[in-house]
């Protein structure tokens, strides 16, 4: 115990100075690394890349910090660097999806489909992005839950960006009966685009025949708006179609099912009195073949 | 109470507590009322964009704001009885769709007069200075560019594309802008849409009290593009008598020198 302490002494008293100058160099560096990420000027960038590059500012001054500590206390940093990469295959095949997501967040990073605030559909899922990091990608859906997403399954998930760009277009898909005239359609559609303010006037509405279907004409209504207004048009629109329709009496068609009973047995018997459908069994003297 | 002034809607009025005044404006329909210890507003709007009556503050019974499809209010201790209403021009710039076809032949300078909606202010010293900011009539929203990814979100605007100023119909909830285009190109310029950087400028008021904002150029040189030299005319418009400044721009950001104002069919 005394050797111990006599050694610890000796040392102290030999290579005091410069321990004291690794430690200061330390220190000193990792406070400046947090200084320098904080004090950036990087607040006009976009939050994701304010992110990024206050990280990535932060670990290489630390790294620095450290490496320079370690010099000055005489030891190489060759040894440690290939003792480190020795580690690193080790973790690697030891936390092999951890590494996958390691190097598909970097790629994301790179490639930036998306970025914070953004709202984006994977696999299903639609939420506003919070945060794109080493590992995840987190989303918080419109019913406010967090979803982690691994970075490994977005990087090979299809990723659909809905607020990309700043116009967005409503495809609204409907039927009217075949005995409307479709030119009276088109119009009330369009005079109806024209009078929603959110409906953008350019690029302009548009009508597209889509089949002779089952039971209706098929047509495809497409407006547009910004991105910010899309659910209120998507809201707003539908039920002015609605009121529209109704009001000029153009009917949309729901499908109609006829029950036939078979040419063996009688049909099944129907009697309308004063309007009104009476499908009870006493509608008849015989009770109804089923 | 303020004596109602026929011609002007905006300016400073006296409303005692417990009492109301009603402003027409146009399409718009705006109630203001000062009640004890707070202001209310109420506004309502149809969807005619040329309306024109114009009853500027009229005295009317509290009950009247009911029909408001809107009233907001606002918390005011003070003895304050004064409001300012003021008019402002757009927040973004606005894209007039000529009615019929408009041709401006090569090496010609004409002017048109076209006009934008405005908005209304409300505040005063207390409350601040814009504590209700809404257009008197909601144009619609287009968007102005190459292609659907590129380009600005502007308000839309039909337009007659009018060369002379008597025909020009007086409408108290617009701001009529003198543009003068000017084709150094060699080729007919057909204008499909003109964009006007509205939020750019100043409002000013005539004689007979038509709101008027100050006055726009654009030179276009090249044959093949939509690109003008815009410029924006300081002091009030040449064409309004005696014009005095209402409303300050909306925006005082330069406007760029060389910038994408048509969408024309070159012939």
């Amino acid at each position: 115990m005394t050797d111990l302490l006599d050694n610890i002494v000796n040392w102290l008293t030999t290579q005091g100075a410069t321990a004291a100058a690794a430690v200061a160099v330390l220190i000193g560096g990792l406070l400046a690394a947090k200084l320098l990420a904080d004090h950036l000027p990087v607040k006009r960038l976009h939050p994701q890349h304010q992110l990024i590059t206050r990280r990535v500012v932060r670990y290489s001054a630390t790294a620095i910090a450290i490496g320079w500590s370690l010099n000055i206390l005489g030891i190489e940093l060759g040894i440690l660097l290939g003792a480190a990469g020795i580690l690193t295959v080790a973790i690697g095949f030891a936390a092999q999806t951890s590494a996958s997501n390691l190097i598909s967040g970097l790629f994301i990073m790179a490639e930036r489909p998306f970025r914070i605030d953004d709202v984006i559909r994977i696999e299903g899922i639609t939420g506003t992005v919070v945060s794109v990091d080493l590992l995840s990608v987190r989303l918080r859906t419109f019913d406010h839950l967090l979803i982690r997403i691994p970075n490994e399954t977005v990087l090979k998930s299809n990723v659909t960006n809905l607020t990309y760009f700043p116009i967005r277009r409503l495809d609204v898909k409907l039927g009217v009966a075949y005995k409307e005239n479709v030119s009276r359609v088109r119009a009330v559609l369009f005079d109806l685009a024209h009078r929603n303010h959110l409906c953008l006037e350019e690029p302009e509405p548009l009508i597209i025949f889509k089949e002779f279907g089952d039971s209706s004409i098929n047509l495809q209504f497409s407006v547009w708006s910004t991105r910010e207004n899309f659910l209120n048009l998507q809201n707003s629109i539908h039920e002015e179609i609605k009121n529209a329709f109704d009001s000029e009496g153009i009917e949309i068609p729901f499908p109609h099912i006829s029950i036939y009973a078979g040419s063996e047995t009688a049909p099944i018997p129907v009697k309308i009195e004063n309007n009104r459908v009476d499908t009870s069994p006493t509608a008849t003297s015989e009770p109804p073949p089923l | 109470m303020t004596t109602p002034d026929t011609k002007h809607w905006w300016g400073d009025f006296n409303i005692p507590k417990g009492e109301m005044l009603r402003w027409q404006i146009g399409p718009m329909t705006l109630w203001v009322e000062r009640g004890k210890g707070e202001w209310r507003c109420g506004f309502s709007r149809t969807d005619d964009p040329v309306a024109h009556t114009l009853e500027p503050a009229a005295n009317c019974d509290i009950a009247d704001m009911e029909r408001a499809e809107e009233i907001l209010r606002f918390a005011d201790r003070s003895e304050a009885e004064t409001i300012t209403i003021a008019p402002a021009p757009p927040g973004r710039s606005i894209v007039n769709r000529p009615d019929q076809p408009f041709f401006v032949p090569p090496k010609t300078t004409t002017t048109l007069f076209v006009s934008c909606p405005l908005w209304v202010n409300l505040g005063n010293s207390q409350l601040g200075k814009k504590i209700l900011d809404e257009p008197i009539y909601r144009p619609s929203d287009t968007w102005f560019g190459p292609r659907n990814h590129e380009g600005e979100l502007c308000y839309a605007s039909k337009t007659f594309c009018r060369t002379q100023l008597d025909e020009v119909p007086f409408r108290p909830h617009r701001a009529v802008t003198s543009v003068t285009l000017k084709n150094s190109s060699g080729s007919v310029l057909a204008l499909e849409k003109i964009k006007i950087p509205s939020m750019n400028l100043g409002l000013y008021v005539d004689q007979s009290g038509r709101i008027w904002t100050q006055d726009v150029t654009f030179e276009r040189n090249a044959d093949d593009d939509d690109f003008a030299e815009v410029g924006i005319v300081a002091g009030p418009p040449k064409a309004a008598e005696g014009a005095t400044h209402i409303a300050p721009a909306r925006s005082t950001a330069s406007v760029n020198v060389a910038m994408r104002v048509f969408n024309s069919i070159f012939r």
